[in-house]
C-alpha cells in the first residue's frame, strides 16, 4: 500500500522537485524549501496539507503561482495542525461510509509550521491533535525566530540570540530563556514518531520523514532550519551552518519511538565546540565580548548534558 | 517646549504610552504593528518597566489585563487578526472595567488578509470588538504628532473610565517616517490622568458599587483591598450574580458610563474630538480620518485652487462618534458630503446614522491601497 519514493543518491535528492517547485520568494539560502521538497517527495501517495502562516506559507503561494503540487491549505497561524486533522477525520468519515470516490487512493496528511506557529501560538491545537490521535504527520521548520514578522524571538529562540524583542545590547546578553524542548513534550504525547532532522543529514531526514509518513497515528518532526536572514550567515552556508548544528550537538539527530524508546541516529565522529556554531552566526557575536564568556560556557555544558541525557536515555531502552 | 523628533508612528505610539505612564506592555509578532512592541522592549527596561512578549495574542492581552489590575499602566498593540483573537480578553476588560490600551495598527482583512497593506476596515471591530452588551471609546490617529497625543490620551481616558481604549493607527500612519512635533514632556506629564482609588477601611470597600453611569473603583491589588475579579455579572463586591436587577444596573452602567457621559457632555474630555479644516466657508465637506485624511487636506487645497469651496471634517474620537457635529454638518452641507475611507463604508454607516440620511457621495476601497487626492477631487468634481 505504501510507496515510498526511493533517494538513491544525492543527485536525485537535489534534483527531483515534483511536488514542490524551487521557484518561491523564500530568501536565498532559506533551508525551508529543501526541507519541504523532501517531505513530499519521500512519497508517492496522494498529500493533504497545511501550512500555517509563516515564511514557507507566504513565500511558496504568491497568486497567481503556487510551489504546490498537492491538495494544500493556508489557514490561521495557530491552526495548522486543526486543519489538517478536521480533514483527516472527514477523510476517516467518509470512508467508514464507502463514500471515497477513488478508495485506492490513500492519501498522507501533512501540517506544516514555524517555530513560532508549533511551539508558541498553535501549541495547544498541536497537542490537542495529537491527543485525538489523528493519522497525520506535523512538521516544524524550527529557524528558533519569527522571522516572517521581523525576527521577535520565539519559544525556541536559544539563549543568548540577538533578536528583535531580545535585543542584545549595553544590559542585555538577548534571549534569556533555554529552548523549550518541544521532542520531549511531543514523545509525552504518547506519539508513535517523533523525531528531529536537519537538511544537511539528507539520508537520515529522509528515513525519518518516510517513517514519520508510513506510521499511523500522529507523528512529528522537528527539522532545524538555518534562517540566513535573522541567523546573519552568508545564504550559501545554510548547510554548513545546519552542519555546525549538527555537529557541535546543539541540535542533536534522534527519535523517540512510542513515547520513550530513543535512538540516536548519528553520532558525529569530531564533535566541535558549541562555540564555532555560534561565531557562525551573527545573532550570537556579541557573546564573543569577554564579559559574555560565562554565558557561553553555560551554553557547552548545557548541550554536553543534553547529550548525555539522550545517550543514557537511548542505552536504558526504557 | 515642543519636541521635533523625526519617528515612525509605531514608534511615537510605544514612547507616547511610557511617557503617558505606562510600565507594562503584553503582546505577540503581527505585521504592521510589531514596532510598536520592539520599541516598547527596547525602551520600558530602562525606565524599570516591563515588556513581555507572550506566546500568542491571548496570553499578550491576559498579562497586560493582568499588569492593570496591579494598577500599573498596561498596554497591548496587534493588527485585525490580533484583535480578533484578543476579543473574549477585551469582553472581560469592558466587563471588569480594567483599564487598557489597545493598539491596532490596521490592515486589510477579514482572517489573514493583506498583512502588509493599508486600511481601516477595524472600525467596526473597534466599536463592538466582542460579544455582549457594552460601549468601546476608539481614537484614531490621523498624523505622526497624533500617533503620540491620541495615545497618550488613549491612557487618559482608559484611567478616566476604566475600560479598554482602542487607538487605530493604519500600515500607513505606523510605517510612514517622518518628523513629528511632541507636545513638552512637562506638559504631556501634567495631563496625565490616574485612576481613582479608595482610601476608606477595607471592610468598607465595595469595588464595583458605583452609581449609574460612572465607572467602577478597583484599587491595585497587594494593596490590602480585596475584592473579586470575574467576566462573570458581578454585584458590589465583584462576586457573580444573576440578580436580573443588578445585571441590568452593570450593563446600563457599562454602557451609560461612556455613551450617555458622552452625549451629555459632547465628549469624554477636554480633547478635541475632531478637527475641522477650511471648513468655515465651504460648500463641499469631505470626511475622511487616518492615514486617508492626509491626502483629504491636499484633495481640500485641490479643489480650493480649481474654484470649488472645499473643507474637511476629520473625527478623531471615533466611538463614541462626535454626533452632535456631524448631525450639524449633516444640516449645514445637505448633500454636499464627501464621506472617503479604506473600507467599505464603515463609519459612512455612522454619518447616515446620525443625519438620517444617505444622500451624501461616497468613496471606498478595500483594496490595500491608499485613496489618491486625485480620486478625491474627481469624485467631489462630479458631485458639483
Amino acid at each position: 500500500m505504501v510507496e515510498n519514493k526511493k533517494t538513491k543518491n544525492l543527485k536525485e535528492f537535489s534534483t527531483s522537485a515534483d511536488r514542490f517547485e524551487g521557484a518561491n520568494l523564500l530568501c536565498p539560502g532559506c533551508a525551508h524549501s529543501i526541507i519541504v521538497r523532501e517531505v513530499l517527495n519521500a512519497t508517492n501517495d496522494d498529500l493533504i496539507l497545511s501550512a500555517a502562516t509563516g515564511c514557507l506559507e507566504v513565500c511558496t503561494a504568491v497568486y497567481p503561482y503556487t510551489s504546490w503540487d498537492a491538495s494544500w491549505i493556508h489557514i490561521g497561524f495557530e491552526n495548522a495542525a486543526t486543519a489538517v486533522a478536521g480533514a483527516e477525520a472527514m477523510y476517516k468519515a467518509l470512508k467508514r461510509k464507502n463514500r471515497l470516490l477513488q478508495p485506492e487512493r490513500v492519501p498522507k496528511f501533512v501540517a506544516f509550521g514555524g517555530d513560532g506557529a508549533s511551539y508558541d501560538i498553535g501549541f495547544q491545537w498541536i497537542s490537542g491533535a495529537f491527543e485525538r490521535g489523528h493519522d497525520m504527520m506535523y512538521v516544524v521548520l524550527d529557524n528558533e525566530v519569527y522571522a516572517n514578522t521581523g525576527g521577535q524571538r520565539s519559544s525556541s529562540t536559544p539563549i543568548g540570540a540577538s533578536a528583535t524583542t531580545s535585543p542584545a545590547g549595553r544590559v542585555s546578553y538577548g534571549e534569556k530563556k533555554e529552548k523549550k524542548d518541544m521532542m520531549a513534550i511531543m514523545a509525552a504525547h504518547g506519539s508513535p514518531y517523533v523525531a528531529q532532522v536537519s537538511p544537511s543529514k539528507w539520508k537520515d531526514m529522509v528515513k525519518k520523514i518516510q517513517r514519520g509518513l508510513n506510521t499511523e497515528g500522529p507523528t512529528f518532526i522537528n527539522a532545524v532550519s538555518a534562517c540566513t536572514t535573522e541567523w546573519k550567515f552568508a545564504p550559501e552556508d545554510t548547510i554548513a551552518i545546519a552542519d555546525l548544528a549538527v555537529d557541535s550537538l546543539v541540535f542533536p539527530l534522534y527519535e523517540i519511538i512510542d513515547g520513550h524508546e530513543l535512538n540516536i541516529t548519528y553520532r558525529p565522529k569530531n564533535v566541535i565546540p558549541v562555540k564555532e556554531y555560534l561565531a557562525a552566526q551573527g545573532r550570537f557575536k556579541h557573546l564573543f565580548k569577554p564579559e559574555f564568556k560565562h554565558i557561553l560556557d553555560e551554553w557547552q555544558v548545557r548541550v554536553d548534558k543534553k547529550w548525555e541525557q539522550l545517550q543514557r536515555r537511548e542505552e536504558a531502552r526504557i | 517646549m515642543a519636541r521635533e523628533v523625526v519617528s515612525t508612528g509605531n514608534e511615537l505610539a510605544a514612547k507616547a504610552a511610557i511617557e503617558a505612564g505606562a510600565r507594562f506592555f503584553g503582546g505577540y509578532p503581527i505585521t504592521p504593528s510589531s514596532e510598536v512592541m520592539h520599541e516598547a522592549s527596547d525602551l520600558l527596561p530602562e525606565v524599570g518597566g516591563v515588556a513581555i512578549q507572550m506566546e500568542d495574542e491571548i496570553g499578550g492581552i491576559s498579562a497586560a489585563l493582568g499588569a492593570s489590575m496591579s494598577g500599573v499602566k498596561s498596554f497591548t498593540a496587534t493588527s485585525g487578526p490580533g484583535i480578533s483573537l484578543k476579543a473574549e480578553q477585551i469582553g472581560l476588560g469592558f466587563i471588569a472595567e480594567i483599564p487598557l490600551v489597545i493598539v491596532n495598527v490596521m490592515r486589510g482583512g477579514p482572517s489573514t488578509g493583506l498583512p502588509t497593506r493599508v486600511s481601516q476596515a477595524d472600525i467596526g471591530q473597534a466599536q463592538y470588538p466582542t460579544h455582549g452588551d457594552y460601549a468601546s471609546i476608539t481614537l484614531c490617529a490621523g498624523s505622526l504628532t497624533e500617533c503620540y497625543t491620541q495615545t497618550v490620551r488613549a491612557f487618559n481616558l482608559a484611567e478616566k473610565y476604566m475600560t479598554p481604549v482602542f487607538i487605530l493607527l493604519d500600515e500607513t500612519i505606523g510605517h510612514m517616517h517622518g518628523k513629528a512635533m511632541l507636545p513638552d514632556l512637562a506638559e504631556v506629564e501634567a495631563s496625565i490622568v490616574n485612576r481613582a482609588t479608595f482610601t476608606g477601611s477595607p471592610a468598607d470597600y465595595k469595588p464595583y458599587k458605583a452609581e449609574m453611569n460612572k465607572p467602577a473603583v478597583l484599587n491595585p491589588m497587594f494593596k490590602g483591598y480585596r475584592f473579586h475579579v470575574t467576566g462573570l455579572h458581578h454585584g458590589d463586591e465583584g462576586f457573580p450574580t444573576e440578580d436580573a436587577f443588578q445585571c441590568e444596573y452593570n450593563i446600563e452602567r457599562l454602557v451609560g458610563k461612556i455613551n450617555t457621559v458622552a452625549a451629555q457632555n459632547d465628549g469624554l474630555d477636554n480633547e478635541p474630538d475632531y478637527e475641522e479644516f477650511m471648513l468655515d466657508d465651504a460648500e463641499v465637506c469631505l470626511i475622511a480620518y487616518g492615514s486617508i485624511g492626509l491626502g483629504a487636506y491636499e484633495a481640500v487645497q485641490k479643489l480650493r485652487a480649481q474654484g470649488i469651496k472645499a473643507g474637511m471634517f476629520r473625527p478623531i474620537l471615533l466611538w463614541p462618534s462626535p454626533a452632535k457635529k456631524i448631525a450639524e454638518i449633516g444640516a449645514r452641507f445637505k448633500d454636499k458630503i464627501f464621506v472617503t475611507e479604506l473600507n467599505m463604508g464603515q463609519y459612512a454607516k455612522e454619518i447616515e446614522r446620525i443625519i438620517k440620511r444617505d444622500d451624501f457621495t461616497t468613496l471606498f476601497k478595500a483594496n490595500g491601497r491608499p485613496i489618491a487626492p486625485a480620486e478625491m477631487v474627481a469624485k467631489v468634481k462630479e458631485m458639483m
